[in-house]
């Protein structure tokens, strides 16, 4: 292996191509996952294309960095999806918007751009303006055969979901009631936010629109954005600043827990359930409102710290709000954990297996329900988590309901959470605006969002800019998982099984055709049928 | 459940009773023109663009949008005047574009030498408390103007 940089929270480290493979191995062996990658186009400065495969490695707390380059002629690399099957969209998201070539990928595809993008046009080279139209070829390139028979019938569920209101595409291939296969065509709402970050904002622009990348966990999106900055500028940030950071965090958990308790009730058919959990998360957004002025776009992080501090007549609001919430959400969730028939529901349905799970990388609530031990605050402390006291919850049943039960569980080691971080705030600054940005760093910041961990890659720029900003969501871990969740099960179990993820669609989004674990992809669903239909 | 009965009614009257907001809510931004030299800081800072500084002729206009504005507050951060804060005020659906729009429009200073507007009077007169050292005549030269003249 080649040169190290950087020590603490993530190591880059220069591969050949021979080797990637083999390192990418022994990492998978020792306990690691692939987190995220991003294809970045270096050849302003020199001359080459690089891809940074950001591996998890939970149990050394550290993410290693692999860095591979190519050059300009020959922009191809070494596919790592052979051996991790993780990298799989990273690779193939890489391939779209930088134009890297992934040898040996079992599934180049596009993932990103819509069917009809002009091919060799990649949006995120540097020589690409941010505010080029490109005109669409009209065709539906590479369309392919389906794979269903005569027996299997297939049910589009999309392109918006019936009851999540988020636009995802699911086709499931039934036979009389039993699902026995499904693809995932998502992304259809790809919002060009690193080239726009990339191209007309500066450094401390990014982190609102940063949090704006979902609708549910913004903070958490700005937190790690800030994150990665502060690692790559050298920053050190205030500890009440990093107090304020972790109280957001977990207020921002709270409110995300108990709005999917109440969707996932609402799915299951028990909308009191839906209301009442919706009704004791008013508490936590007036929690919000009161300390950042907003419910939901708390716009507290900036590089160096947060913007708002906390009055003593503050905290005592907010504890008192809280004091009603977990008291209030407590008395709903004991009384829907009673009810045998929506446990009934959740129970041994939508099974994802461990091994499968650690092979795709799944991460947040959905890891820890499938055996898997992983939290970003305690594996790779940041923000206060150092400081503060809490149990990571891990349940074995791999199905809905022990998603269900890890959820429960982290909400009141939340409340617990804000508690500690109010009784014990230390004193001083909340932000730190004196630092220096150096030229071509590289940050990694990462937190656990509510639906698990949330990377984010930033290279630094000249002019109080980022040269690249690689933000991951959660769900684009999640998603691949979905597939395997449903094979086997009833029809009428589909939307909870998709919503036990907790997917942020727009959070992940690009467009892409997942294959359903059968090795085959599905370019044209009814849906594009239909359309097509239309225009004949 | 029994969990209806002992919450009781919870919805609220609104819009039919007003709904209460904190003192420092970010809702609609709002400058004060009394106030305002159109130095521009919110414009740089404001992440979506949603004020823009432009010059008109003699004028220099400061424009907020509010149909871009995400209500950030960071033009009241950066603000050295404390002319521009947000306000508590959340209800801005109308149907007359215009309320959506907020023009300050400044009056500029000449160059004494090539002619060219070129800065507010008022942010001016507030530089000089910063930078004392400009005096006389280059005061009113433009940045321009004010490079090529010598300094005796």
């Amino acid at each position: 292996m080649g040169r190290s940089t950087l020590e603490g929270r993530f190591r880059v480290i220069d591969v050949s191509p021979d080797e990637v493979a083999e390192v990418v191995r022994e990492l998978f062996e020792d306990g690691c996952y692939y987190a995220t990658g991003m294809g970045v186009d270096e050849r302003p400065l020199n001359g080459r294309f690089a891809v940074y495969h950001a591996i998890n490695c939970p149990k050394r707390g550290v993410y290693v960095i692999l860095r591979l380059t190519a050059p300009e002629d020959r922009p191809s690399v070494p596919s790592i999806t052979p051996v991790l099957r993780g990298a799989e969209w990273a690779e193939r998201e890489a391939h779209d918007m930088v134009g890297v070539t992934f040898e040996n990928h079992p599934n180049l595809e596009r993932l990103i751009l819509p069917e009809d993008w002009p091919d060799g046009v990649y949006p995120l080279r540097k020589d690409f303006p941010y505010n080029r139209k490109v005109a669409g070829t009209g065709g539906t390139a590479g369309v392919r055969g389906e794979r269903h028979d005569e027996a299997t019938m297939s049910v589009p569920l999309g392109p918006y979901h019936p009851l999540l209101h988020e636009p995802e595409y699911f086709e499931l291939y039934v036979r009389e009631d039993r699902i026995v296969g499904a693809d995932y065509r998502g992304f259809h709402v790809h919002r060009g936010m690193e080239k726009l970050a990339e191209s007309r904002m500066t450094l401390n622009q990014i982190p609102f629109l940063a949090e704006r990348i979902c609708g549910i966990c913004g903070c958490t999106h700005s937190a790690a954005y800030c994150q990665a900055v502060e690692e790559a500028a050298g920053v050190e940030v205030p500890e009440r600043a990093l107090y304020i950071r972790s109280l957001m965090l977990e207020v921002e958990r709270i409110h995300s827990h108990l709005l999917w308790f109440g969707v996932a009730c609402h799915l299951l058919g028990f909308d009191s359930g839906f209301m009442h959990f919706w009704r004791a998360r008013e508490y936590v957004m007036d929690i919000a409102e009161l300390i950042t002025g907003n419910r939901k776009t708390y716009g507290i992080n900036l590089v160096g710290g947060v913007r708002r501090d906390l009055s003593g007549e503050k905290i005592q609001k907010t504890l008192k709000l809280l004091e009603m919430a977990e008291g209030e959400s407590r008395e709903v969730i004991d009384n829907v954990v009673g009810m045998k028939e929506l446990i009934a529901r959740m129970e041994g349905v939508g099974v994802l297996r461990r091994k499968d799970a650690r092979e795709i990388g799944v991460v947040g609530p959905v890891a820890r329900a499938s055996g898997i031990d992983t939290d970003v605050r305690r594996d790779h402390p940041y923000a206060a988590y150092g400081d503060l006291d809490f149990k990571v919850p891990v349940y074995r049943g791999c199905d809905v309901l022990s998603r269900f039960l890890v959820r429960i569980d982290e909400t009141f080691e939340s409340f617990s959470l804000v508690r500690q971080i109010l009784e014990n705030l230390p004193d001083g600054e909340i932000i730190n605006e004196e630092y220096s940005l150096p030229y071509m760093e590289f940050g990694l910041g990462s937190t656990e969002a509510p639906r698990g961990e949330d990377v984010h890659m930033v290279l630094t720029g000249g002019e109080n800019q980022v040269y690249r900003w690689h933000p991951r969501a959660p769900t684009y871990n999640n998603l691949p998982a979905v597939p395997l969740m449903l094979e086997g099960e009833d029809v009428a179990d589909a939307p909870i099984i998709i919503a036990s993820i907790d997917p942020c669609f727009s959070c992940t989004d690009h467009v892409s055709i997942v294959d359903a674990g059968s090795g085959r992809v599905l370019w044209r669903g009814p849906l594009l049928e239909g359309v097509e239909r239309l225009r004949r | 459940m029994g969990l209806a009965v002992s919450i009781g009614k919870v919805t609220e009257r609104y819009p039919f009773a007003p709904v209460e907001v904190p003192d420092d809510y970010r809702g609609k931004p709002v400058i004060d023109p009394g106030i305002c030299t159109g130095c521009g800081a919110c414009a740089s800072a404001c992440p979506p663009q949603a004020i823009q500084v432009k010059e008109e002729g003699e004028f220099r206009v400061v424009h907020l949008f509010l149909g871009r504005c995400i209500f950030c507050g960071r033009c009241q951060d950066v603000c050295p005047e404390g002319a521009i804060r947000l306000t508590t005020e959340f209800e801005l659906a109308t149907p007359n574009h215009d309320d959506l729009h907020q023009f300050v429009r400044l009056r500029m200073v000449r160059c004494v030498r090539c002619g060219r507007p070129f800065d507010t009077y008022r942010h001016l007169v507030r530089s000089l408390r910063e930078v004392p050292f400009i005096e006389g005549e280059r005061l009113l030269l433009c940045p321009e103007c004010r490079a090529k003249a010598p300094l005796d």
